[in-house]
């Protein structure tokens, strides 16, 4: 009897489900009028007063459409969460954490998979233009920090994106946009709380005249010592940590109407990330302090032009160039630091048809974008890196095929890279989304994604020697979605099953020559599989953002699992308003059951970490707020997962407080 | 590796993907779509008719004001009850284009809202409406540059709308200045602009 592979499997399940599909679909047809009410209270609003009118109150109206597992963040959620850095915001998703890695930087471990290259996998896309370096793979190492207060929104993808946004959408995609607006408007924020802690941004959206609108964002945060104590009882490793750091970004954008048909938009981008005296590789890795530092900027400049054609097709032409200048410094005599300039350059066209939902929408394009390793440099000298250079040029098309008035609809992606120093590689999606009624859809969904190695894998890096044969790591990722929607509410069930193959790991190898203890290798599968339900209500004065996910990784060959990441993770926050009082109360908590302290399975478990903030905002007018969030009601103290290998995880930051004022003039 | 018995077997995503669309039918009977979305449309569509002036002789003369609707939506659905209200001293009238006989009638109604339903038809919609102070309304991208004279766009989850000053001129109709200041896009010639 042949293998019943995860690819059959869902082979199988697309046939039967098309059969049975078919026949709620029929018996719906005569639904054509449902009971569709109309708010008459809606009258007696001016025309002024509708265009203020929040259409879609939690959710983009996308939503159902979309064939991913999507979770949108706008500013109010980060807001009442509590959020203090960008880096925060992804594990307000079921099925998503961030843990620190290195110098402060963060790593996204996302359905399972949590290990010391967490900080790998997940594409960080400004815009739309992607980040992660050639170095390391990651763009989180420099921007961990883009100041929330320079974003309209973030986008926050689980799963496999490859077909859409080539190599490093892996396990996921971290897509910032940042601010602009269409109206004239000047804000701004400052802050100010524990442990020395302040922040501050402005921004303005201004129109210089019917045709061109400048969007400007400015924001700093600065967060001073903490003095966290640490002891790891295995090595001399002991001290204070300090979890210091100051960030500083800004944005500046033009938008531009040519004329009827061209669109023009500029954009120019910056940030500076200082930090001092965070946690290091572990004690473990480099047995002495566990200790580092980074020290990061980053410059970046985009064009953009779109054509509108005829039969409502747009061409789109993107230009972009930026570049990342890190440095990490370790406590560490033989590696005192390391640092690396990367620099990206692209241009992509892309032609496509959006239509509307009921129409058949396709688009295909072109990119060709050039990686560059600047320089790269320990005190001893270049690293093995140093100077590498890649040139990518990919295609890629999409279709979606609606059917029976878009209660059903196919959509099938396919990317095809070629990479300069390896060859190619090809990346396809489909999707099957079903919508028997409105507010409701189901979907089925296939897709594959790739890592292409990095300088850092290909050559050495510090300790960790490189492979000049490492090939590309995959992945498949299969998910079933039931979603429900409705005016005030939205529901979710996520199935999902993942095998990552040909997985870049490190592994400590005691026979390399020094100064090299470990080296990367393509070795083993993986698999991951779980359940995540979301559930968001509006009722009333109250309202619920919730989310639960239940997920089990392991590698096959060794049958170990990845232990230092939640079996179950649960969400919620909880809202309250009290009108007469201009106030609102959330209080939001994320719990982790089921962790250990680090990947090792031998390290020791973790009691339940319990993360939560509670806010409370006062509005004296539109134009002025007053808030106040508090970090870790009880000051209990959790220390989270570290995935470099310390024993007793990362001590946690402990109770902190914040209050913020909002000015809008 | 033990998962717990929820993740433990093998045919569980096959059990939710295969039973779920069974249940289908029955979950939706409590399904409604109270989309506020479609029901501002509804409300702008009501609205416009406040900022918008028709030819004398096409609205002072009726004692009802008759929005009419091509294809079928939650705003063509939903717009029905707002029959009856009164706007502008007028009683309002809905009624349903058919389009299998050539969309006639059209001559009669003050605003036409043509739904995407029938977007392949839409010129042909705007070509029979032609000449007459009708109000064309839809919910299509590039509905402006077909001819029509406002469409609903989304705008940062608000409903706004765009605006074809050009077109409205051409049939007769005017704009109040409370209207063209929110489009979103204004289409107009240059000598408007000075007005």
């Amino acid at each position: 009897m042949p293998k019943r592979t995860p690819y059959t499997l869902f082979l199988t399940i697309l046939f039967v489900s098309q059969i049975l599909l078919f026949f709620p679909v029929y018996t719906l047809a005569e639904n054509t009028d449902p009971d569709i009410s109309f708010n008459l209270s809606l009258l007696d609003l001016t025309l002024e007063e509708l265009t203020m009118v929040t259409v879609v109150s939690l959710f983009e109206e996308t939503q159902l459409d979309t064939s991913s597992s999507v979770y949108i963040l706008n500013e109010e959620e980060w807001r009442r969460k509590g959020a203090r850095r960008t880096d925060e915001v992804i594990s307000y998703q079921p099925g998503a954490i961030n843990l620190t890695v290195l110098g402060g930087a963060s790593g996204f471990p996302i359905r399972g998979y949590a290990n010391s290259l967490s900080a790998r996998g997940v594409a960080t896309l400004l815009d739309g233009v992607p980040l992660n370096t050639f170095s390391f793979g990651t763009a989180q190492y420099f921007l961990f920090n883009f100041d929330l207060g320079a974003l309209n929104r973030v986008e926050l993808i689980r799963g496999p994106g490859s077909a859409i946004h080539g190599s490093d959408a892996f396990h996921g995609v971290f897509a910032l946009q940042t601010f602009s607006s269409q109206e004239d408007t000047v804000d701004s924020c400052i802050g100010i709380g524990s442990p020395e802690y302040s922040r501050f941004h402005t921004r303005m959206s201004y129109g210089l005249t019917e045709d061109h609108r400048l969007h400007f964002a400015v924001g700093g945060t600065h967060q001073g010592g903490d003095d966290i104590s640490f002891d790891d009882p295995n090595s001399t490793a002991k001290g204070l940590r300090q979890n210091a750091y100051s960030s500083q970004t800004m944005v500046l954008k033009s938008d531009h109407t040519i004329n009827a048909n061209w669109t023009s938009h500029f954009g120019l981008y910056y940030n500076n990330i200082n930090t001092q005296d965070f946690h290091s590789f572990g004690a473990n890795t480099l047995g002495v302090d566990d200790i580092s530092d980074d020290d990061s900027d980053f410059y970046m400049v985009t064009a953009e032009a779109v054509r509108s054609l005829s039969k409502n097709k747009t061409l789109e032409l993107k230009t972009y160039h930026w570049q990342s200048d890190q440095k990490f410094l370790y406590e560490f005599t033989p590696v005192p630091w390391q640092s690396q300039k990367d620099q990206r350059q692209g241009m992509s066209i892309t032609l496509k048809q959006p239509g509307n939902e009921n129409k058949l929408r396709w688009l295909i394009g072109a990119e060709t974008s050039r990686q560059k390793i600047v320089s790269a440099g320990t005190p001893d000298g270049p690293q093995a890196f140093d100077g590498l250079d890649r040139t990518i040029n990919d295609i890629f098309s999409e279709v979606r095929i609606p059917f029976f008035n878009n209660q059903m609809a196919f959509l099938m992606g396919a990317r095809l890279d070629d990479y300069s120093d390896f060859g190619t590689q090809f990346t396809p999606r489909l999707s099957y989304i079903y919508k028997p009624v409105a507010g409701m859809a189901l979907k089925l969904l296939y897709g594959n994604a790739f890592r292409a190695p990095i300088g850092s894998e290909l050559t050495s890096s510090g300790v960790f020697l490189g492979d000049p044969n490492i090939k590309p790591e995959t992945i498949d990722t299969y998910e079933a979605i039931l979603m429900h929607k409705t005016e005030n509410s939205h529901a979710s069930l996520t199935v999902f099953f993942s095998e990552w193959k040909d997985a870049i790991i490190v592994v400590g190898d005691d026979t390399l020559p020094a100064p090299f203890t470990s080296r990367y290798s393509n070795e083993g599968v993986f698999k991951s599989k779980g359940v995540e339900l979301e559930y968001s209500l509006n009722y009333d004065v109250w309202s619920l953002e919730s989310g639960i996910s239940f997920i089990k990784s392991e590698n096959e060959d060794t049958d170990e699992t990845f232990v230092a990441f939640p079996e179950t993770i649960v969400n919620v926050s909880l809202g309250y308003s009290i009108p007469s009082l201009y106030t609102a109360i959330t209080f939001a908590n994320q719990a982790w059951f089921n962790v250990h302290a680090n990947p090792a399975q031998s390290s020791d478990k973790l009691s339940t970490i319990w993360l939560n903030n509670l806010n409370i905002s006062y509005s004296r007018s539109a134009n002025l707020e007053f808030a106040l969030d508090i970090r870790d009601v009880f000051d209990r103290n959790d220390a989270l997962p570290s995935l470099w290998g310390n024993p007793q995880g990362v001590p946690g930051n402990g109770r902190e407080f914040a209050a913020y004022i909002r000015m809008k003039w | 590796m033990r998962f717990p018995f929820i993740l433990n077997k093998f045919y569980f995503i096959s059990a939710i993907v295969f039973f779920l669309p069974l249940l289908l039918p029955y979950l939706a009977i409590s399904q409604t779509d109270t989309s506020k979305e479609h029901q501002v449309k509804v409300a702008y569509l009501v609205n416009f008719l406040s900022y918008s002036e028709w030819p004398a002789e096409s609205i002072l003369g009726s004692s009802e004001v008759i929005i009419c609707t091509a294809g079928e939506d939650p705003v063509t659905s939903m717009i029905k009850q707002v029959e009856g209200k009164r706007v502008r001293g007028k009683k309002l009238s809905i009624r349903r284009v058919a389009m299998d006989d050539g969309a006639s009638g059209l001559d009669t109604c003050h605003i036409l809202f043509i739904s995407p339903s029938v977007e392949n038809k839409i010129e042909a919609i705007l070509s029979a409406v032609e000449h007459q102070p009708v109000l064309t309304v839809s919910q299509v991208p590039g509905f402006l540059e077909k001819g029509g004279m406002i469409n609903f766009v989304l705008h940062k989850r608000k409903v706004r709308f765009e605006v074809n000053r050009r077109a409205a001129t051409r049939e007769g109709l005017k704009f109040r200045a409370g209207l063209l200041g929110l489009a979103t896009r204004l289409i107009q010639d240059e000598h408007e602009n000075a007005l």
